[in-house]
């Protein structure tokens, strides 16, 4: 018994040592997409929180209260993961909100340092981000920004969990959502007009 | 031969007239009290520094500081500000006067947390690679000493009678007092989980650290070290600021994008107050009365009258502003 404590202690301790390290950066993503369509119609579009069908990768969503802050969401995916979001902040007459990974399903383990390292759904920490849609004219833009870390949190990330795989899939996620939310109203809307900024 | 000697003459007077006249303004400004303060904001994402005229609330200049800046320290005895730069591996002189960048100091590693002694003749430098605070002289920037302290070491915060150094070991979950006599760790306990930012009151009695990842502040005695109590406040705080003479503490909560208001009598919290996006680093008003958060997504500084506990102004800054330390001048 005191035996399987000590491991159990030691796998704990190691845990929380790889949790709480530091040493990556906070990034910040924008990604803006002009839309051939009005600014409300876009945002009646994505303005329930708890109907992600229009991003193609999810399968299915389910929000526990509706729009209002602090509501779970959990997005299950085409591949089969789950991502659990909290809503941080909704401004209707903005036309915007903001959300927070929570929880994310595990796509592989992998080992890494000696150590078992799990790879997310998103390869990302403390992910955040903003959707607004605001008016041009007849037209409208979306814009997006999502700040995060990188997955893994010491220093010398394997390829998995570095800033460039965090980058690659976050943009890939955003950029399919914007163009087809812009093809609702404009089947001819690429991923070359969505524009991609990254910083860190 | 000549006349070039009558030209080089000629210039010397001019020049001397120019000091002379310098030195008479400053005597003036400096007679008639009317040296303003300002706010040196640490723009990470654009590897840049913005100045705000904290008297009107006027960015007046924007200077480019290469390595990521990140935390700031206001020498006023010298009339200088130190900037550290984690990707630059060390700290950059700017010099309040003329507001230029007077040069770059090498520490190694990556250069976070960044503090000045009172009598403003040594600057402290946290690495959060190496776990050391580096010890530099104000005259020439040399190394005096560097000492190692807990993981990951960020805030710090030097007592009013200048005899203590407090330090925050990040991943250590910890605070360190450095004796600044003999620059040894004298005691170091326990807080909540990750703190980052700290701040030390007036009359050296009481620690405040902002706890990342347990969103909280720990109370620590200054003197015995021991931990007095643990207050709640928003989602990732990562700094804070007293004001009103120490009777409250602001917090930033990174997360929350609001700011936490602690009555320092009754230790609780009286007021959240919404601010930027992803607010980080927080300093008080040479008045004591405003309080200047830079919101880091926003790229935007809130300033919030303690006394209404309201954002009265939002100042545009560069991209990523983080604005780490105590960042306004006198």
């Amino acid at each position: 018994m005191k035996k399987i404590s000590l491991f159990i202690s030691l796998v704990l301790f190691f845990f929380s040592a790889v949790a709480t390290a530091h040493g990556p950066v906070r990034g910040k993503l924008t990604l803006t997409l002009l839309i051939d369509a009005p600014a409300d119609k876009v945002w009646d579009k994505i303005s329930d929180y708890g109907d992600m069908s229009w991003l193609p990768a999810i399968a299915s969503t389910s929000a526990d209260n509706g729009n209002n802050k602090g509501s779970v969401r959990v997005l299950t995916l085409k591949s089969g993961g789950t991502i659990t979001e909290e809503l941080k902040a909704y401004k209707a007459d903005k036309m915007s909100y903001k959300y927070k990974i929570t929880d994310m399903s595990t796509v592989k383990t992998i080992q890494h340092a000696g150590q078992d390292e799990d790879v997310p759904v998103l390869p990302v920490e403390n992910y955040q981000a903003t959707i607004t849609v605001k008016e041009k004219g007849r037209k409208s833009v979306v814009t997006w920004v999502a700040t995060y870390y990188r997955g893994y949190v010491n220093n010398n990330p394997p390829e998995e969990l570095n800033e460039a795989a965090a980058d690659a899939a976050v943009t890939a996620v955003l950029t399919e959502g914007l163009v087809d939310l812009a093809q609702n109203f404009d089947t001819g809307a690429n991923s070359s007009e969505v524009k991609v900024t990254m910083r860190r | 031969m000549q006349s070039i000697k009558v030209f080089t003459l000629k210039k010397t007077l001019v020049l001397n007239n120019k000091r002379l006249i310098t030195f008479i303004v400053g005597m003036l400004l400096s007679t008639s009290l009317i040296a303003k303060p300002y706010a040196y904001i640490t723009n990470q994402l654009d590897n840049s520094i913005s100045i705000v005229d904290a008297s009107n609330n006027k960015v007046i200049k924007t200077i480019t500081v290469m390595g990521k800046p990140v935390g700031v320290a206001v020498n006023n005895k010298k009339s200088q500000v130190y900037i550290s730069t984690p990707n630059g591996g060390g700290f950059s002189v700017l010099d309040i006067k003329t507001q230029r960048k007077i040069r770059d100091v090498k520490v190694g590693g990556a250069s976070l947390g960044i503090a000045v002694d009172v009598m403003g003749k040594r600057v402290f430098v946290a690495d959060w690679y190496e776990n050391t605070v580096s010890v530099f002289e104000t005259q020439s920037f040399k190394l005096i000493q560097t000492i190692q302290v807990g993981k990951s070491p960020s805030g710090m915060m030097v007592s009013q009678d200048n005899r203590w150094l407090y330090v925050a070991n990040r991943v250590d979950d910890s605070i360190s007092k450095i004796d600044l006599t003999t620059l040894k760790i004298s005691k170091t306990t326990q807080v909540g989980k990750h703190p980052f930012g700290l701040s030390v009151n007036h009359s050296g009695e009481r620690i405040y650290t902002a706890n990342v990842e347990s969103d909280d502040v720990t109370i620590v005695d200054a003197i015995d070290f021991t931990k007095i109590k643990t207050v709640k406040v928003g989602a990732r705080p990562y700094a804070t600021a007293l004001a009103l003479n120490d009777s409250l503490l602001f917090v930033t909560n990174q997360d929350d994008s609001t700011v936490s208001v602690i009555d320092t009598k009754t230790d609780k919290v009286i007021s959240v107050i919404e601010v930027g996006e992803k607010p980080e680093g927080i300093s008080t008003h040479p008045d004591d009365q405003h309080i200047y958060v830079a919101n880091w997504l926003d790229s935007t500084v809130s300033v919030i009258d303690a006394k209404t506990l309201k954002v009265v102004e939002t100042i545009e800054t560069g991209e990523g502003c983080r604005a780490f330390g105590l960042f306004i001048s006198e």
